[in-house]
């Protein structure tokens, strides 16, 4: 390549220069970020809120007009980007109003604690462990993070609504514990859910893999008062290898168990799989 | 003021109300604990790529076409006022509209054989880029499941089943751009889940001559069948264009001030097309094993009026010619994949048939205003018309093996089979290049892949795959050539490869190729004149590298290098083939919801003859694409050519004659305008 014919020098020098100002502006703010290297990360949704009250029905009515028009300009960006917990927007604001903002720290720490590396074996079909970068989709990247370290985990214990104190999970497989404590004052910790403590790193099926597909695995899985999985079943399969891939991985994880009023109980609770190509 | 507990209770009923439409959504559990878990797809060679639709939204695009630009090292140019397949330079071949690449759309070929304009014309103006869920990315011939046109790669488009909602995008800007887009897409729980995408595009262009380009495409995919393992979907699509042209200007006109650089000599130039496709796509999947069955059939047209020496060979009448096409081609694909351990080591055998059968008529015309007129020394108008059968028949298998855990081999073998027959139209002695002839002919090749990983992930490197490939691939030539051809063979092209792929810091990807490959010669059909010639034996090499920068969890920066040598064994250059190309671009994505893109195109010097005469001059061109997500808003303002440089989209050096200059004509480059300085603004507003 004869750069003098090519004119080359002036593009090169600059596009030198600009690669060295990228690359600066980048190493300066390397080691800034605590970056999770884990690639399962892990998003706890509890939804938090004042119980259903009486006023309820009295009030409804009158809420038709003015509560459609947030509810939809909530749901709007939602659809950008469809795994984003916006629905559950209001619980987690309340909850942030109770509570310290989250502290980077609090991100690292659990993060240690639930995925222990696991030697890979000799396969080298299987995924590498990825480490969560920007270009993941918006779930994992920015809110994942957020609301795991933000409200997610310790919502449970903390997310205590201003008005009714009581965590009600609606909709969740937990009414029946928190049904008797609605109402009480004050602020309790109870009924916390089950939470994963040594989650077994479950492998991207290779066919999957190969074809380039995607998938959700809805599992619903008991937990003891030991924190061993019991029983898993798969509620919502997926073809390729996901649901088997889902139930191994599943099967060999540890739980810390649900509490309720302080005891370790046995709980019963959904857990998803979602398979995502690196994009 | 509102009472707190009335506050309270309206926040419930909120929540209530985002819950419930969450629970019409994916999550049947709102307390439920997801885990994602991310894989990386395999590849077989270091410059082997899928890239998502993510990777498009944020490039300006104009048609279609730019799509093809998402493959590093690849260039389009158009010279036809926008609807003509846009000419595909890459890896040292100047591959004309696709001669050397093959284009598929969701597994339908969009490569025409025995095409009137040049064999292997790729127009992928059918699809609407917002429909696209992936591109598939081959290059080189190292891959067993792509045959004809795939020699200097190949590139798979793989269309969305279904959208995260409903859309309608309003756009327009210079030069009387206009284009409209509704992608229906309902949930996912919807009967026959159907999604349908619509595009209707005008533009003028930038030439005294306006373009008047319209352009319309339906999609529509139904599926008819889903289970957990499979799906089976239909697929049809509508396609419908005409436009006109401004074709190549003589640069010397240009210089001397006779034309400006939009003017035309024969604004009568343009075209129309039109293409219908039904697919029917079968797919299953476990953990072991994959089948893939297709039946796809198309219905094609075009006229294209084009003059290209002017008044070189008919001083009155002019050297306008009309290429008419008219086909209908139905082909069938079957892949199937297995993972099993045989002798205790893991394998994989993939295997697959396809087929395609193309019935032509295709026909050379010479024309005036796009009337067929009789030209000095010639008997009729028709300059060639035929009627073509051509039937292709391929098959593969290929072998996986990892005998270790640090490599992986690849063998495959590909036959192809071809059958020719070429009828001529009309009495023989009323054309001027008469044809007529039937042929068959076959060709093997071999694949080979080595994939080494040899380093363990570290926290400094991680997924770093060595590559060696090395493959036999082909084009197939033109009926009417074949049929002429007394040696009936296929000319064979070999390519090398060795690369290297690596996620650094876990932020940077990089990857590095050094290719090699060789062509044999052969018989090259003059789609312009109904002739043939021949072209010889060519060598080609070139290095490619590739970066992506996460520079900031919002911020990502991309550079694509290339260069390439590429000649004929005796000593000519091959004119027009790429040398350097460099596409380099920063990439914002802030969560405040403003989007950017900042890109740089590079093209370097390139020879437009054989013996190096002429070349052609560079061009660096700045893009910038601006988009704001508000609500159910995007907003979005794009700015091409930012820099406003005079530049040649494409570019081709022969002998034209203008009216006023001798009867033997000039020698000279010929060249179609880069769009200069554009602006275009739009919105698309997401339903429910």
């Amino acid at each position: 390549m004869d750069l003098r014919e090519e004119r080359l020098i002036l593009p090169l020098l600059a596009s030198s220069l600009i690669h060295v100002i990228v690359i600066a502006a980048a190493s300066s703010s390397f080691n800034a970020q605590p970056r999770l290297t884990e690639r399962d990360l892990l998003r706890v949704t509890v939804i938090d809120f004042a119980p259903p009250s009486e006023e309820k029905s009295t009030v409804t009515e009158k809420q038709t007009a003015p509560a459609a028009t947030p509810a939809r300009s909530d749901a709007a960006p939602r659809k950008l980007r469809p795994r984003e917990p916006i629905p559950r927007k209001p619980a987690v604001e309340s909850e942030r109003k109770s509570m310290p903002a989250p502290q980077p720290p609090a991100v690292q720490e659990p993060s240690k604690q639930w995925a222990p590396p696991e030697p890979s074996k000799l396969e080298p079909f299987a995924p590498e462990p990825l480490p969560l970068s920007p270009n993941l989709p918006d779930a994992t990247a920015g809110n994942g993070v957020a609301s795991f370290a933000g409200g997610g985990w310790r919502g449970p214990d903390a997310g205590i609504a201003p008005g009714g104190g009581a965590v009600a999970s609606s909709g969740s497989r937990y009414d029946s514990a928190g049904a008797g404590l609605h109402g009480q004052p004050g602020p309790i910790r109870t009924n916390r859910q089950a939470r994963p403590v040594q989650t077994a790193r479950a492998s991207y099926p290779p066919m999957a893999l190969r074809m380039g597909l995607e998938g959700d695995v809805v599992l619903r899985i008991e937990v003891d008062a030991e924190g061993n999985v019991t029983r898993a079943e798969v509620i919502k399969s997926d073809g390729a290898g996901f649901d088997e891939e889902a139930l191994k991985a599943v099967k060999q994880s540890r739980f810390e168990p649900a509490e309720q009023d302080g005891k370790k109980v046995p709980a019963e609770f959904t857990y998803i799989y979602r398979f995502r190509l690196r994009k | 003021m509102l009472p707190r507990s009335a506050l309270a209770t309206l926040l419930v009923w909120v929540s209530c109300v985002t819950q419930g439409a969450a629970a019409q959504g994916a999550d049947p559990d709102p307390a439920a604990i997801e885990v994602y878990v991310w894989g990386q797809q395999p590849t077989s060679a270091a410059t082997e790529q899928t890239r998502w639709a993510r990777d498009l939204e944020l490039r300006p695009s104009n048609t279609p076409t730019d799509v093809l630009e998402l493959v590093p090292g690849l260039v389009i140019g158009q010279h036809h006022g926008g609807g003509k397949a846009d000419q595909i330079l890459f890896r040292g071949f100047d591959s004309d509209h696709g001669t050397d690449f093959a284009i598929f759309i969701d597994g339908i070929p969009v490569n025409m054989v025995s095409h009137a304009h040049g064999q292997g014309y790729a127009d992928v103006h059918w699809l609407i880029p917002e429909t696209i869920e992936r591109v598939e990315i081959y290059k080189g011939p190292y891959f067993a499941h792509l045959g004809d046109f795939a020699t200097s790669g190949a590139m798979n488009i793989i269309t969305k089943s279904r959208d995260k909602d409903s859309t309608l995008t309003l756009s327009g800007g210079s030069y009387n751009t206009q284009r409209y887009v509704g992608i229906f897409s309902p949930p996912e729980s919807t009967l026959l889940r159907p999604y349908i995408a619509g595009e209707f595009y005008h533009n003028d262009g930038p030439f005294k001559s306006e373009n008047n380009y319209n352009r319309y495409n339906i999609l529509a995919k139904l599926g008819l069948v889903s289970t957990a393992n499979s799906n089976l979907s239909l697929l049809g699509t509508f396609f419908k264009t005409a436009w006109d042209a401004s074709g190549e200007v003589p640069a010397r006109a240009v210089r001397s001030g006779e034309i400006g650089r939009f003017d035309s000599f024969d604004p009568s130039e343009g075209g129309k097309s039109e293409r219908q496709n039904l697919s029917l796509i079968y797919n299953y999947a476990d953990a072991n094993q994959s089948f893939t069955a297709q039946t796809w059939a198309s219905w094609y047209k075009l006229r294209l009026w084009s003059n290209f020496t002017l008044f070189l060979n008919d001083p009155v009448n002019g050297d306008g010619i009309e290429q008419s096409d008219k086909r209908f081609l139905i082909g069938n694909n079957i892949h199937y994949r297995r993972n099993y351990t045989l002798f205790g080591l893991p394998m994989e055998t993939f295997a697959g048939f396809q087929s395609r059968f193309d019935h032509i008529r295709v026909g050379l015309f010479s024309q005036r205003n796009r009337r067929r007129v009789v030209k000095a020394g010639n008997v009729s108008a028709t300059l060639s018309n035929n009627n073509v059968a051509q039937t292709n028949l391929g098959w593969f298998a290929q072998q996986e093996i990892r005998p270790t855990f640090w490599l992986r081999t690849q063998l495959g073998v590909r036959l192809d089979n071809f059958w020719y027959s070429v009828d001529q139209v009309g009495n023989p002695a009323n054309v001027v290049n008469p044809v007529s002839g039937d042929g068959s002919a076959s060709i093997a090749n071999p694949k080979l892949n080595f994939i080494f990983t040899p380093f363990n992930d570290t926290p400094f490197a991680k997924g770093t795959n060595l590559f060696i490939n090395f493959g036999g691939g082909f084009h197939s030539n033109d009926a009417r050539v074949f049929v002429r051809d007394p040696k009936k063979e296929i000319p064979r092209f070999w390519g090398g490869e060795i690369g290297a792929k690596s996620r650094v810091f876990g932020r940077l990807d990089i990857s590095f190729a050094y290719w090699r490959s060789q062509l044999e010669s052969e018989l090259v059909f003059v789609g312009d004149e109904a002739t043939f010639e021949p072209s010889g034996r060519s060598r080609r090499h070139g290095v490619e590298s590739e970066i992506r920068y996460d520079v900031l969890p919002w911020l990502s920066y991309d550079l694509d290098f290339s260069y390439t040598w590429a000649k004929f064994v005796n000593g000519d250059a091959v004119p027009l083939a790429p040398r350097l190309v460099t596409y380099s671009g920063l990439t914002a994505r802030h969560p405040s919801g403003i989007q950017a893109r900042l890109q740089m195109r590079y093209i370097g010097s390139r020879y437009a003859i054989e013996d190096r005469t002429i070349k052609t001059p560079p061009a660096t061109i700045f893009d910038l694409f601006l988009k704001y997500l508000w609500q159910r808003y995007e907003f979005f303002v794009t700015f091409e050519n930012l820099g406003n440089v005079n530049w040649r989209s494409a570019e081709h050096a022969f002998v034209s004659r203008l009216p006023t200059e001798p009867a033997a004509g000039v020698l000279g480059s010929h060249f179609t305008p880069g769009d200069p300085f554009t602006a275009k603004a739009g919105v698309t507003i997401h339903f429910w």
